[in-house]
Parts: structure tokens; C-alpha cells; sequence
């Protein structure tokens, strides 16, 4: 197997090694981030390598790569000043001592970003980690794309450092904030920025050769830079807006006439600066696109590599600035000990019915595989249907959608649904009006029951419908979405509308707790608790799946729920003591839900990064477990990190017949004995771009790798929504997040 | 085609209150808020501090009772930002009652009332001693003496020029005058409280500043101690509106809001649309959805549940920061 990672190793390996200054600082006493700012001005100004060292009450001191002595600068910005002293100290810092190795990957890093500042053609915005290429590889209309790379190190356990480059894709507009002020397409401007759905609006600021990113605040109608009023700053008088770029910056072309716009650089309110509006362009966010560019960021994986290759001719084979260490000429082939492959499984279908794992692993074998799994599902039906399934539909329609649109929906619904469940259930139509006051009392009576419901797109009605019909399962559906799908029966798509129908159906049947199949499951574990903050940290989350139970069929019990979390700016850190009680009641839920023996093992899975104090709240939780016998008394509780994505982000790709591809689902790396990369998703079935693989990072001490690879893999398998792909996330982890990304779009954002 | 189907005007009511019976709170094992402006400020900018407030105080079973009263005692505390509001609040209140019933207190004798209100404030907190509260209603306690910061008497002083300056314009800026001048007629409002039902468990409390009819129109006026900002307070506005709206009988269209900046003579004038009314009612519900989440804890006196913000320019103002863990 030939498979590559888009990591290039140092040629040295694990015998690198490398010089390096001790550099004071004198003068005022800095907090970490102010220490940070100087080595970030070290790599703007000198075009230097520099990352902290020593931060005591007697000394604060910098790792600089630095050819020429730095002694007698000085560096000043806000309120505080340093000189820095070099007494030409210098310290070698060598891979073989594991205390050396992050400064040493740090550093390196830091000495790519000032090679990539002061001798590339690149650009950045803020952060040195993503450079942009000069210039768009595609238009259209007002909306450039444009390709950008982000670099990261890391330590490879048995191999050295490596440097990842990582391409993306990222949108600007043409065209100017002035120029969609002036013309009347503040509507543009506005869908853009999805300010409407309470994003600021990040701006991209081109201010001659630098790119500044900043948030818009206001356009000032009627004000130009001519007549903005006079203002002072750092002591400095100036007459208007013209006349401080005038003399601040006198290469940068600005007429009096040009109009003015309000932006902030902290993304704070209260700090908003005035700045000319022609200098201003939209960083436009994915979910804005239309067309074209839809899809150019799906990059295959031969295209990735060819980027890659573009982006390191660009950094060249010695990319540290002041260092003299190479990177190997190709990319970083993982020896058999650090890569693992893990077979998909055998899929348990109704009727004693089974899928079993591929013999072979081949794309063509996983792809027949998966495509297995969705026959045999749309032949026998659910595994599991619950006794007291529900045998009416509630369909929730607008009057404005035609009858016989609403009819066909309902039927078609429940007659697929009727043979997946193998019951018959009959739909109940109810019309109603839209208005601007969307609530829905006939079915707030039902005491349970399943509701298809369609409605507009806004999040104040779907919050609305959630939180009156919070006792019963609800399946939304866009008007918009089944009006287009009504449109392809017209037009003698019948197929297109049988799958719009299928898929509901498959999402109905598992809201309404039936198991359409089950993927075979390690023993290593008894269940998977999931923790996760969604974006804009407003709500957090606790999912559970417990695959171990008493009985003669297994009957895996699933639950999610998301709770508000009004500590919102901790951002990411859930309350140790809240997450004690939902982990508590979760399991609780559970307990209501089935019968099962106390869990003797729990792979805690932390979406993102164990915070704070979070795992005494976990801990906690695990004493009251076992004290309630719902845990046995020497459970374990492994807790591992999973980044969906992180700033290291690892692609792997394999050379087959005919060229560079996706891995096959279920490959992985191992980085080091905490870090692994898992492939969950691949060659079998990823028709457009690269996969996208997880990385987890154990928490928890004697932890098998290997074992946690395989059940987040197989846990993958509960791909109920498309079953004849893989599914990226393990089912748990995907039911959270899918929640999580609910709440927050019901979420109506009002500031004050 | 099988089942039923049934035609129905399902969204004709204007609030789901309306059309189903409310459940009695009793029997319900949720506990209940009462959701106001200033409590949702409090939970988003700290939840400890949110705990100290609503929930700290009344902890029987948690803490021990000397705890309970410095909570207590903490939860009485105004810091020099919030007296001086406090302070022209009431003041404007007892000038337009007065004048409602036919006196009109000359500006001298508000801005004497109000130095004496701080300056007694100030002795009443140095010398203060459980109970006093009782005898003393209409005095504050104030943070900084209590905490004997330095040059606190500097601090008040500034309090009372500001308290002055508010009161002159108040009194005499042209720009007040038609509020002030309808707010002196009998059957004007001022600072009147209001609660509302939200649903079953919550309430919407409020206090319209002043509040009159005037041309058809029903006029609320906020006023404003602090600076002239842009900030945007529209939920605590569609709580006046809704106020109008369901005891005045007015429709939306009819209410008028403003607020009136006394420190900057300024007015702005602030209209809500049928959408930003509609969008600031969900935002109310969805921000008694926390604190109804969060009463869970706070009843039973957890106050770990509840993050403390650590942030050194909140906890220099918040009066708990001694008891705060």
C-alpha cells in the first residue's frame, strides 16, 4: 500500500538539531500574549523566527533564528517597551531531548512564517498560519476564489518534526464595500457578510501591500473622507480621514471624495474606526456561494498534491528563514507500524438478514459494500421497529402548498415508511396559515407521536414549532425544498422526487426510535458518551450510545441532548458542575429507555478540546454512575479529544492505477502513542474532493489505539441519513453536532 | 389517499396564551423566572454574579447563615455608576407625581435632595449595621465606602455634580420639555412596573420610565443617565411596547418610544416594526429558556453551576467579588 501524507519530514529526522540565540528582553514586565506580539513583530519587521522562552519574576527571554546579533533593538507598541539584549548566548536545541522537541517544532514553525512574510509571494490577513495566493484562480460575478495554504509542525514519534501545508479554498469580493453602498446593493452586501443571520461581516482591508482583517460596523452615508471630522491620534492631529492617509501612508492612493465606512479590528463595537469604504472587500462565507463556486473548494487529491508541490517550490527545500535544515525532496510515507487499516463490518439487517464485512479492501469492494447495506435496508426493512411505534403521521402543511402537493408527500411518506417499519401508518393532514405568530396548538394535545412539518426557512418559526412541540419528534421540511422537488415530477423526474422521499423517510424512521441496521461492534467498549459546545458556544451538548445490553437482540440506545450554556464567552469551556448533572441525567434517560447491565467501559469522546476543569465534571459524573450501579465499580472512563477539524490538519491520500486518490475508509495514522489521524470516510464511496479524516488525541492513560480507532470507525457505520456512503462522524458525534447546529440557527441574535 | 385530513386556522390567535388555558404554575415541577431587562444583562455578563443576585439570598438549605447575609447585605450594594441613576430616577418620579397632584419642587430643592441622598448615603453605609435597611429605605449602600476605597469621597462628589447636571437638564433643556410637560398631567405614567405573562413559567417584568397618551399616539420615554450610544436595546424597549400594547389596547404602530439622554440633552426617537417586535419576543423567550435551565441549579443553591466571568474590569464594579469563589 502506498500511502502518503501531506507532511514533509526534515531531512535530518531524528538527528535534527539547531543553534539557536537566547535573546533578554529588558524593560517593561509582559504578559504572555504582549510576549507574543514582540516575536510577532520580530517576524514583520526583521523577518525573524522568534517564539517565547523563559517568563519568570527575573527573567523574559525569546528563541530567536537570527544570523546577526539583535542587541540594542528596541520594541514598542501600546504601553509597553522593551530592549533587546543579546549577549550572543546561544543554545542548541536537538530532537533527541524530548524536553526540546515542541520549542524546536515551534520555532521552525515560527522561522517558515517569517520566510513565508519576507520571500514569498504570498499574502496573509491576521493570523501567519494561512497564506493566500496572489491571486484568484477563479470569478465569477463579484465573488473571487482564491487558493491559501495553512503550514503547522508537528512531532512524529520514530521520525522527527514535520511541516503539513494544508490548501483551502477562501472568497473575496471584487468589489468594494463603496461600490455596493453607492450602487444600491446594500442587499448584496448584507446576504454576503450574512450579517442578517447576525454575523458582523468579516472585511478583507487592503491597504497598499498589507491585508488587514477587520469586522464592519456602518456604512456613513453622505460622508467622505473630506469631510470626516478632524481627529488626533498617537499626539497627531489631522484634519480629516484624507488628511491622515495622506501623510501616513503616502503611497496609498486616496481622493477626498471617497466614501467612508465604519469597521472594527477587535470586532468589538465600541472601538470602530473610520476608514475609506473603497479599501474594504467581503470575506464571503461558504454558505453564500451560488454556481461556479459552489464546489471549487472540493479539491480532489491529485490536485491537492499538485498545490501542495506549488506551495513548497514557493517556500523552496530550506523554507526556515536563518536555518539551514532541509525537508525531504517528497512527502512523509508511513512505515506499516505507524499506519493501520481497519476493515468495515458486518451489518446485522431485519429478517436475520446480513452485509457482511468485504473480503478484500478495495474501493470497488467498500463502495459494493455500502451500496449493500442500502439494498438490503430498502428490501427487509428496519432491524428494530419499537413495539409502540406511532402509526399515524402528523403533517404540519401550509395552505399555500397545492393539496395535491400535500397529498403526495403525506402518501408517499407513509407508504415508505409503512414498509420500513413494517406497520401500517396512515398520515393525518393539517393545513395552516402562515402568519407572523407561527404556533401550532392542535398538535400540542397529542401525547406523542410524529410530526413531518413544513415551514418556512426562518429560524424564529422552527424555534417556535420546536419549543411548543418539544414532547414530540418533528421532521422539517423547506417549503422551498418540497416545492422543487414537486418541480422534478413535473418535469419527469420521478426518480429525483423518490429520493427526496426516501431520505425523509430514512430520517423519519429513525426519529421515531427504530434501528434500520446494525454495524457489528467491537467489544471493546460498552458505549460512547459525547460532549460538544456548538458554534458561537451559546448551547453544549451530551450524546450517548450504549451498545451493550441485556437480551436476546442487541438494541443499541441512543440519546442526545443540548442545553443552553450562558457562560458563552468561556467559549469552549463547559461548567464542570453542568456537565456532571447532564452526563448524570443522560444516563438516566437511558436507563428509562432500556435495560441494561452496569457498563464496565465508556469511550468519552470530547468534540473538540477537553477545557478547563471539565474532566473533574466528568469524573464526577463517573463516581455518581457507579454508586447508582449504572457504571460498574472499576468502570473506565477513556476520554479522548476528536477534532472535526484543527489547525493541523492532516490529509491522506494513496497512489492507486491510476493515480493519486482518497485512502480507503477506515485507513489511519498513528503520529505518536496519543495521536492517531482516521480516514472515515474514502476511495470507496468520496466522489468530489479529499477526505477528511478526524484526530484524536487520547486523554486517558492505557488507552489501545487501535481499539478506539476501530470503534469511532464502526460507530461511523450508523450512516442512516445516506446508507450508501460512509459517514465521516461516528453516529453519536453526528446527532450531536446536527442538534447543536439546530439550536444555534433557531438562535435569533439580538444585541443589548 | 388513507388518514385524514382536517382544515384548520391554526395561527389566528395572536399569542398561543390566548387559546390554550394556562397551566396553573402549581402543578408544575418547573420552576419558574420572572425575566426582565436588567436580569438578562446580569446573566450575560456573569453568571456567578446572576447566582448572587436572584438566587444567592434565599439559600436556606446552602450555606451557612452568615454566608446568607453577607449575600444578603452584598446584594444591596450600588457602586457610584449605578447610584447617580438610581438617584435622578426616583427624583424624576417624586418631581412629576408631585406636579400630577398639583406641586411643582423648584430644580434647587431636587439637587439639594439628591446631594443629600448621596452624602447621607455615604454616612448611613459607614455606619451601617444589620437592619438598618429597614429604617432607611430610601438610602443606598454604597460599594466603595463600604469596601473603603481610597478617595471615595472624591468619587461621590463626582456623583453628585453628575446627579446636578442631570437634574438641570432635566428641568430646563428645551429638549425634554414636551415630556417633561405631558409627564406633569394627570394620568401619566411614571416609572411604572409591569409584569406579563410569557408562557407558563415565565414572566416579563419591566418599568416604563414615563408613559403618556398624546395625539392618538402612546409616547414612552426612557431616560437615559449614561452617554448618547448606539447600543442596541430593543428587547428592553418591546418590553415598554408590549406593556402598551396589552393594557393600553394601543397597536404597534400607535406607541411611540424615546429615549432622552440627560447628560448629552438628546432624544432619539425609536421605532419597532411588526418583525423586530415578532424577532424580540422570540429573542425574550429564548433568553427565559436559559435562566428557566438555569433555575434548576439556582434553587437548589449550586452556585458552582453558575461561571463566574473573571474578567477585572466586571469584577471591579460587581459588589459580590469578596464572597465570589
Amino acid at each position: 500500500m502506498n500511502m502518503e501524507v501531506n507532511i514533509k519530514l526534515l531531512e535530518t529526522g531524528k538527528h535534527t538539531s539547531q543553534d539557536v540565540r537566547v535573546v533578554q528582553l529588558k524593560g517593561d514586565r509582559l504578559n504572555d500574549e504582549a510576549i507574543q506580539r514582540v516575536c510577532s513583530n520580530l517576524r514583520n519587521i526583521y523577518g525573524l523566527g522568534a517564539i517565547p522562552y523563559q517568563r519568570d519574576s527575573e527573567n523574559q527571554s525569546l528563541l530567536v533564528l537570527s544570523k546577526k546579533s539583535l542587541h540594542g533593538s528596541k520594541l514598542k507598541e501600546g504601553n509597553w517597551v522593551v530592549e533587546l539584549e543579546d549577549t550572543e548566548d546561544f543554545i542548541t536545541l536537538s530532537y533527541r531531548n524530548l524536553s526540546d522537541r515542541k520549542w524546536l517544532a515551534d520555532l521552525l514553525m515560527a522561522a517558515m512564517y517569517a520566510r513565508l512574510e519576507k520571500g514569498t509571494r504570498f499574502w496573509r490577513m491576521d493570523t501567519p498560519k494561512i497564506w493566500y495566493e496572489e491571486t484568484p484562480f477563479k470569478t465569477d460575478r463579484d465573488i473571487s476564489a482564491y487558493r491559501r495554504y495553512s503550514a503547522s509542525s508537528m512531532d512524529i514519534e520514530g521520525e522527527g518534526i514535520g511541516i503539513s501545508v494544508h490548501v483551502e479554498t477562501a472568497f473575496f469580493t471584487n468589489r468594494s464595500v463603496q461600490d455596493y453602498f453607492s450602487s444600491g446593493r446594500e442587499e448584496r452586501f448584507m446576504k454576503l457578510t450574512s450579517r442578517q443571520e447576525g454575523s458582523k461581516g468579516t472585511l478583507l482591508y487592503r491597504l497598499g501591500e498589507k491585508h488587514l482583517k477587520c469586522y464592519f460596523v456602518t456604512y456613513c452615508q453622505g460622508v467622505t473622507c473630506g469631510t470626516t471630522q478632524p481627529m488626533t491620534i498617537e499626539g497627531e492631529r489631522y484634519e480629516n480621514l484624507f488628511d491622515y492617509y495622506r501623510r501616513k501612508y503616502p503611497s496609498v492612493p486616496v481622493a477626498p471624495e471617497d466614501r467612508v465606512a465604519k469597521v472594527s479590528f477587535s470586532g468589538s463595537m465600541s472601538d470602530a474606526v473610520s476608514v475609506p469604504a473603497n479599501m474594504l472587500y467581503v470575506r464571503v462565507m461558504n454558505d453564500a456561494l451560488t454556481g461556479e463556486l459552489k464546489q471549487v473548494d472540493k479539491i480532489i487529491p491529485s490536485e491537492r498534491a499538485d498545490l501542495e508541490d506549488i506551495f513548497w517550490r514557493e517556500v523552496g527545500a530550506t523554507p526556515f528563514q536563518y536555518s539551514t535544515l532541509k525537508v525531504q525532496r517528497g512527502y512523509w510515507k508511513p512505515d506499516t507500524n505507524k499506519r493501520f487499516h481497519i476493515s468495515l463490518p458486518t451489518v446485522l439487517c431485519n429478517k436475520d438478514n446480513r452485509v457482511a464485512a468485504p473480503a478484500k479492501a478495495t474501493p470497488d469492494t467498500h463502495n459494493n459494500h455500502f451500496r449493500q447495506v442500502k439494498h438490503t435496508f430498502d428490501n427487509v426493512g428496519c432491524y428494530h421497529v419499537p413495539p409502540g411505534i406511532s402509526r399515524v403521521i402528523h403533517f404540519a402543511i401550509p395552505d399555500q402548498v397545492p393539496e395535491k402537493i400535500r397529498e403526495r408527500l403525506a402518501d408517499d411518506l407513509c407508504k415508505k415508511i409503512s414498509f420500513l417499519t413494517g406497520k401500517e401508518i396512515t398520515p393525518e393532514i393539517l393545513t395552516y396559515r402562515y402568519s407572523k405568530l407561527e404556533v401550532f396548538v392542535p398538535l400540542k394535545s397529542l401525547q406523542s407521536g410524529m410530526v413531518v412539518f413544513v415551514m418556512n426557512e426562518e429560524p424564529e418559526a422552527y424555534y417556535e414549532v420546536e419549543k411548543e412541540l418539544k414532547h414530540l419528534p418533528i421532521k422539517r421540511i423547506a417549503d422551498a425544498t418540497l416545492i422543487t422537488q414537486w418541480e422534478n415530477i413535473q418535469h419527469g423526474k420521478e426518480r429525483r422526487w423518490n429520493s427526496f422521499i426516501e431520505l425523509c423517510a430514512y430520517d423519519v424512521v429513525v426519529q421515531m426510535q427504530c434501528i434500520p441496521y446494525l454495524p457489528d461492534l467491537t467489544t471493546s467498549y460498552d458505549g460512547m458518551l459525547v460532549i460538544d459546545v456548538g458554534e458561537k458556544a451559546k448551547f453544549f451538548g451530551v450524546s450517548l450510545m450504549i451498545n451493550r445490553q441485556e437480551g436476546r437482540k442487541a438494541i443499541p440506545v441512543f440519546i442526545s441532548n443540548t442545553h443552553h450554556k450562558p457562560d458563552s464567552k468561556e467559549k469552549e469551556r463547559i461548567n464542570a458542575r453542568q456537565l456532571e448533572r447532564r452526563i448524570v441525567d443522560t444516563f438516566n434517560e437511558a436507563r428509562m429507555k432500556a435495560r441494561f447491565a452496569a457498563l464496565r467501559s465508556v469511550l468519552v469522546v470530547r468534540d473538540g478540546k477537553l477545557c478547563g476543569d471539565e474532566n473533574q465534571g466528568i469524573e464526577a459524573a463517573r463516581q455518581f454512575l457507579i454508586q447508582a450501579c449504572v457504571l460498574a465499580q472499576d468502570a473506565r472512563f477513556d476520554l479522548i479529544d476528536l477534532h472535526k477539524t484543527s489547525q493541523k490538519e492532516i490529509r491522506l491520500s494513496q497512489s492507486w492505477n491510476d493515480g493519486i486518490g482518497n485512502v480507503l475508509e477506515g485507513t489511519g495514522v498513528i503520529l505518536d502513542s496519543k495521536t492517531f489521524v482516521l480516514s472515515t470516510t474514502g476511495a470507496g464511496t468520496l466522489r468530489i474532493g479529499t477526505a477528511h479524516p478526524l484526530l484524536v488525541e487520547v486523554k486517558s492513560g492505557n488507552v489501545q489505539l487501535l481499539d478506539v480507532a476501530e470503534y469511532l470507525h464502526q460507530a461511523a457505520q450508523f450512516n442512516f441519513g445516506s446508507p450508501q456512503v460512509a459517514q465521516r462522524l461516528p453516529f453519536p458525534v453526528k446527532e450531536l453536532d446536527d442538534k447543536l447546529k439546530t439550536k444555534q440557527f433557531q438562535h435569533i441574535p439580538v444585541r443589548g | 389517499m388513507k388518514g385524514g385530513s382536517i382544515q384548520m386556522d391554526l395561527f389566528g390567535g395572536t399569542l398561543f396564551k390566548e387559546e390554550m388555558p394556562p397551566k396553573k404554575v402549581a402543578q408544575s415541577p418547573t420552576p419558574s423566572v420572572e425575566w426582565s431587562f436588567s436580569r438578562r444583562g446580569t446573566l450575560e455578563t456573569c453568571p456567578r454574579k446572576y447566582y448572587y443576585q436572584y438566587y444567592g439570598g434565599k439559600q436556606e438549605k446552602r450555606g451557612s447563615p452568615k454566608e446568607l447575609d453577607s449575600i444578603r447585605f452584598m446584594k444591596m450594594l450600588s457602586n457610584q455608576h449605578l447610584v447617580g441613576g438610581k438617584i435622578v430616577h426616583s427624583l424624576i418620579r417624586l418631581f412629576l407625581t408631585k406636579a400630577q397632584e398639583g406641586t411643582i419642587y423648584p430644580l434647587d430643592f431636587l439637587k439639594k435632595m439628591a446631594r443629600e441622598s448621596v452624602t447621607n448615603s455615604i454616612v448611613y453605609t459607614e455606619n451601617y449595621q444589620q437592619g438598618d435597611e429597614k429604617k432607611n429605605p430610601y438610602l443606598h449602600l454604597l460599594q466603595e465606602v463600604f469596601e473603603e476605597r481610597e478617595n471615595y469621597e472624591v468619587t461621590y462628589q463626582e456623583v453628585i455634580d453628575k446627579t446636578s447636571t442631570l437634574l438641570d437638564n432635566f428641568y430646563q433643556s428645551e429638549v425634554f420639555k414636551p415630556f417633561v410637560e405631558a409627564g406633569k398631567k394627570p394620568g401619566a405614567f411614571a416609572e411604572k412596573k409591569f409584569k406579563l405573562p410569557l408562557d407558563d413559567h415565565t414572566k416579563v417584568s419591566g418599568e416604563a420610565d414615563l408613559a403618556f397618551w398624546q395625539d392618538g399616539h402612546f409616547v414612552i420615554c426612557d431616560w437615559k443617565t449614561g452617554k448618547v450610544d448606539d447600543g442596541n436595546d430593543s428587547m428592553q424597549l418591546l418590553t415598554y411596547t408590549w406593556w402598551a400594547m396589552d393594557t393600553q389596547n394601543v397597536p404597534l404602530d400607535k406607541v411611540k418610544l424615546y429615549k432622552a439622554y440627560l447628560l448629552d440633552n438628546e432624544v432619539k426617537e425609536f421605532r419597532l416594526s411588526e418583525r423586530e417586535f415578532y424577532m424580540n419576543k422570540i429573542a425574550i423567550r429564548q433568553s427565559a429558556d436559559v435562566m428557566l435551565e438555569m433555575a434548576e441549579f439556582g434553587e437548589e443553591g449550586d452556585w458552582s453551576a453558575f461561571t463566574p466571568c473573571n474578567q477585572q474590569k466586571i469584577c471591579a464594579l460587581c459588589p459580590f467579588q469578596k464572597i465570589c469563589q
